[in-house]
């Protein structure tokens, strides 16, 4: 049997839905007779949902016209593509 | 109404600047908090970001659409700082995985038996009225800054971005367990902050 430090541990695997059949059903009973670790599951879900509404920032004006400056020369170049783009 | 995906990369191999802005404006300042986590050192990863950009459209002529257009985009930044590290002699910090992730999970709020010190206390706000403040937003961006680089790396890309699991573990090239351990204890530590700013009395 886990004890609530372990349970909390894989509080986010839970959340996500990336548990094992087995030890999903060990959390879901844990969770069913434990009102902190249940508290605990939950915050985890809202501050992943926090994180996921997080705004970005603007990208500033300079760097905007840098890159859009740089995008009309590889148009004017006529789209020069490379072999593979994850390696230099 | 958002571009999807094929229509953006169409818009992009037409030379269409808009699609372009577009594009930057969705992604950049993600690839570089991102960057800056991977790369410290001043100006780094402003420069890594920029030749992801002109690789990306060197590119695009290859992208297939087997993932998604973001997807694609992080995983050449990630080779760009991969690449970048190694030229300069150092490795990015996803090298040396594991030494953190066996130690047990919060020893501060637990008891020896490993029942709650400090139970979770109740929350008195959503998430979209926490993001309304200010100052709970600046303190999530700050704990992301401030969270080791590899749970902050895989917390942008899970949360921030959304990427799957299977994809950052893919990108980062870290175990699935890894990837899991890092995610849970940099949302735990966001998790931390908030309940500072929510948990009834505690008034910053």
């Amino acid at each position: 049997m886990k004890n609530c430090q372990q349970i909390a541990a894989l509080a986010s695997a839970y959340a996500d839905g990336e548990l094992s059949g087995v030890e999903w059903a060990e959390l879901r009973m844990h969770l069913w007779l434990c009102p902190p670790c249940r508290k605990y599951v939950e915050q985890i879900e809202l501050t992943r949902e926090v994180l996921e509404k997080l705004p970005t920032d603007e990208v500033p004006q300079e760097v905007q016209s840098e890159l859009l400056g740089r995008f009309k020369q590889w148009v004017a170049d006529g789209a020069p593509a490379e072999d593979d783009p994850f390696d230099e | 109404m958002a571009r999807t995906d094929k229509e953006l990369v169409e818009a992009l191999r037409a030379g269409d600047e808009s699609a372009f802005a577009a594009v930057v404006s969705r992604h950049h300042d993600g690839l570089l908090r991102l960057a800056r986590r991977m790369l410290p050192a001043a100006g780094v990863a402003e420069e890594v970001v920029q030749e992801t950009w002109m690789a990306v459209l060197r590119g695009l002529a290859r992208f297939e659409g087997r993932s998604s257009l973001k997807t694609w985009i992080y995983r050449i930044l990630v080779n760009r700082a991969r690449t970048r590290a190694r030229r300069e002699g150092r490795v990015l910090p996803f090298s040396a995985m594991g030494q953190e992730d066996d130690q047990p999970f919060e020893p501060e709020r637990f008891d020896a038996s490993g029942h709650w010190k400090e139970p979770p206390t109740d929350w008195d706000d959503s998430p979209q009225g926490m993001l309304m403040r200010k100052e709970v937003k600046a303190a999530i961006l700050e704990a992301i800054e401030t969270i080791p680089p590899r749970q902050a790396v895989v917390l942008r890309m899970r949360d921030l971005e959304g990427l799957s699991s299977e994809e950052v573990c893919n990108i980062l090239e870290i175990s699935e367990t890894n990837q899991r351990v890092l995610l849970h204890r940099a949302r735990h530590k966001v998790r931390t902050v908030l309940e500072h700013y929510l948990a009834g009395d505690s008034a910053p």
